[in-house]
């Protein structure tokens, strides 16, 4: 709140002058004021294995959360906060898609105590005295928190470098649209373009000159997105680690911003994995568990044996192979689509530049050879408790779940597929869904009365 | 309703492989329509909605005195129109079917699409009547779950009550209630020694 207030003082003051000072200083004041006071009204206190919250500038919102039905205290501790010496604590609950409370600044003892109590009241129910005596199981120590799988600074720089180096440009954007005005004020811009006027006379004369220049741009920009991702992998997940808790998973991470995110093991609704070829050439992929809730445990460059231990801590279950394929009729229908895409924009270009529009029809064989990769590519399986689906272009993405954790399985047909006898599975999970169109109609209903089956025996929790 | 009949027992639950031949098929009975009168909320509604749209039209008309929002209006009372009728067809595909274990809802003309919950994952379930519905007295049932909901939209009143009662009576016993015993597959169950509370004591703070 601060830090917005003091940015829109400045760019206002900076551009506009004097005449909206009073109203910029007016504005700030007043979001000082407000975050004053709703700093002031956040309390919160443990009393009786409930945990109350107290918070709210106009209207005072009071939350009770039994600490029993806290599944996972999230502490984070972002680049600010580090310099204080506070972190921010989310509390969740299974009824809750994000955080039920968020708790912005506290000192790091106090949000640890936070996290055990809420521990303890979960392994130990509130109904079970600790004095309970002969039947009582004998107490253990809480023990140490097992290391699942850690991330060495090595490991993570070969994760960044194998990514998609030119996602790692989009943070430029912003500099770009700043560099405007920073590069006027230092001249920058007229120095650039003596350099590319330089390089003009360089290529001019020859062709080949040309398409070096080029080349080499896009190397140079590739080789610095890769950089960027490096650097953007390595400052986020420094220091990753995964450890086994006795009420779940907790995950712990980063440089600047360090969090730690925890998560019961019925609360992960599936498991997906993505990979560039380069990663799966050095057999890792990133491997997530979608919570649900906005905590998802992501882990990158994850072996195939870390893979498997988490999965039968996560899952116990081995995963579906992925053995069925969807049908060929989505090759026909990406080109058919391409085809009528490509022949409205020729049809809109040929009035202005005639008949050199048709070369937008080009797409259309691209489109073909793309869309058999992608069919060749497109997987899905079932195995007794679990169906899983892959995808893959450049990068592979794989989704799997257990039967019994769908909420809604729905069946659906397009007019293309009811006309061919294809239908559309969709299961929807409590985060996140997973859905196989261009399969048997047949088929579809199968699995859907064999996951409808799963929910209906199968007596475990899924939240 | 005997509560054994529809939870398994812990010492009778089996839990054998069901091959596809075995299991209920959804498709196997016809889903149940919805009530005609439904088709009557449809178009009243669109009538409505063309109403405010030539209101809007004309009003326009007047404050700006050219033709050009009539001319407009005319073209998005045509649209809307045309969606009135549509949806009125699509009232004709829509129906819904209750089993023991789950309900499904099917709708669509051209594309048609089959959504099902299992009581055992609804939440909660709710009844919905707008003031059209309300004249012709239908109502709407929705099913929320963990993954987003399915709404069963006009039935009669009596009919949604009775689904209603029927919907949470079922779900009420089925679904997992989160005050479980904590047996979840892969944690361990472990007590600690000297459960700290009495230690901590209470944390009472101000906090940013």
């Amino acid at each position: 709140m601060i830090n917005l207030g003091a940015a829109v003082l400045f760019t206002l003051t900076g551009r506009f002058g004097a005449s909206l000072w009073a109203i910029a200083s007016a504005a700030t004041i007043a979001i000082l004021v407000f975050s004053v006071v709703s700093w002031w009204r956040f309390t919160f206190v443990v009393v009786d294995d409930e945990l109350v919250v107290t918070k709210g500038v106009l209207s005072v919102e009071r939350l009770v959360i039994p600490l029993d039905r806290v599944q996972s205290v999230s502490i984070d501790q972002r680049l600010l906060h580090r310099l204080v010496g506070l972190v921010s604590a989310s509390v969740d609950t299974a009824g809750s898609a994000g955080a039920e409370v968020e708790i912005a600044a506290i000192d790091v003892a106090t949000a640890e105590a936070l996290r055990r109590i809420a521990s303890d009241a979960r392994v130990a129910p509130s109904t079970a005295s600790p004095l309970n005596g002969t039947d009582s199981p004998p107490v253990l120590a809480a023990t140490r928190d097992d290391l699942l799988l850690g991330r060495s600074f090595g490991e993570l720089a070969v994760v960044g470098a194998t990514r998609v180096p030119w996602a790692g440009l989009a943070v430029l954007a912003p500099l770009l649209a700043l560099g405007d005005e920073i590069g006027g004020t230092i001249g920058l811009g007229g120095r650039i373009e003596r350099a590319l006027e330089r390089g003009q006379d360089v290529s001019a004369g020859s062709t080949t000159a040309l398409f070096a220049v080029i080349a080499s741009v896009v190397v140079g920009a590739a080789a610095f997105g890769a950089l960027l991702q490096v650097v953007r992998e390595v400052l986020t997940n420094w220091n990753l680690a995964l450890h086994r808790t006795p009420t779940g998973l907790r995950r712990t991470a980063g440089l600047l911003n360090r969090t730690s995110r925890s998560s019961t093991v019925r609360r992960v609704q599936s498991i997906t994995t993505d990979d560039t070829p380069p990663q799966r050439w050095l057999g890792m992929t990133t491997l997530t568990l979608r919570t649900f809730g906005d905590n998802h445990i992501s882990l990158p460059g994850t072996r195939q044996a870390e893979m498997t231990r988490v999965r039968d801590i996560v899952f116990g279950e081995s995963a579906p192979p992925l053995d069925r394929r969807i049908s060929r009729w989505f090759v026909f229908l990406a080109v058919r689509n391409a085809a009528a895409a490509a022949l409205v924009g020729t049809a809109v270009l040929w009035f202005r530049v005639g008949w050199w529009a048709a070369v937008v029809l080009v797409v259309v064989p691209i489109r073909w050879t793309v869309a058999r990769r992608q069919w060749r590519l497109r997987r899905w399986g079932l195995s007794d408790t679990g169906i899983a689906e892959s995808y893959e272009l450049v990068t592979r993405h794989t989704t799997e779940t257990q039967l019994f954790k769908a909420q809604i399985v729905s069946v659906t047909q397009t007019f293309f597929e009811r006309r061919r006898g294809l239908a559309t599975l969709r299961v929807q999970m409590a985060d996140g869904f997973l859905s196989v169109p261009l399969i048997g109609h047949a088929d579809a209903m199968a699995v859907r009365d064999r996951v409808l089956g799963s929910v209906a025996t199968d007596r475990r929790p899924t939240l | 309703m005997d509560r054994s009949e529809i939870v398994p027992d812990a010492a009778t639950l089996t839990n054998a492989p069901i091959s596809s031949d075995g299991l209920p098929h959804v498709d196997d009975h016809p889903f149940e329509p919805l009530d005609p009168t439904y088709a009557r909320v449809r178009s009243v509604a669109a009538g409505v909605a063309a109403a405010i749209v030539a209101l809007v039209a004309v009003v326009g008309s007047v404050l700006l005195s050219s033709t050009a929002p009539l001319i407009a209006g005319a073209a998005m009372m045509i649209l809307v129109a045309a969606i009135g009728i549509a949806q009125r067809a699509e009232t004709n595909h829509m129906g819904y079917l209750v089993r023991e274990q789950d309900v499904s809802f099917c709708s669509g003309v051209i594309g048609r699409s089959v959504a099902t919950a299992a009581y055992a994952r609804v939440q909660h379930v709710s009844l919905e009547q707008g003031p059209i519905d309300r004249r012709f007295g239908l109502a709407a049932v929705q099913l929320r779950t963990a993954g987003g909901s399915i709404a069963i939209p006009g039935l009669r009143h009596d009919v949604a009550e009775r689904l209603k009662e029927l919907v949470a009576d079922r779900s009420a016993t089925l679904a997992r209630s989160e005050v479980d015993d904590h047996t979840d597959g892969g944690d361990d169950h472990v007590v600690p020694a000297d459960v700290g509370r009495a230690d901590i004591g209470e944390i009472d703070s101000d906090a940013p």
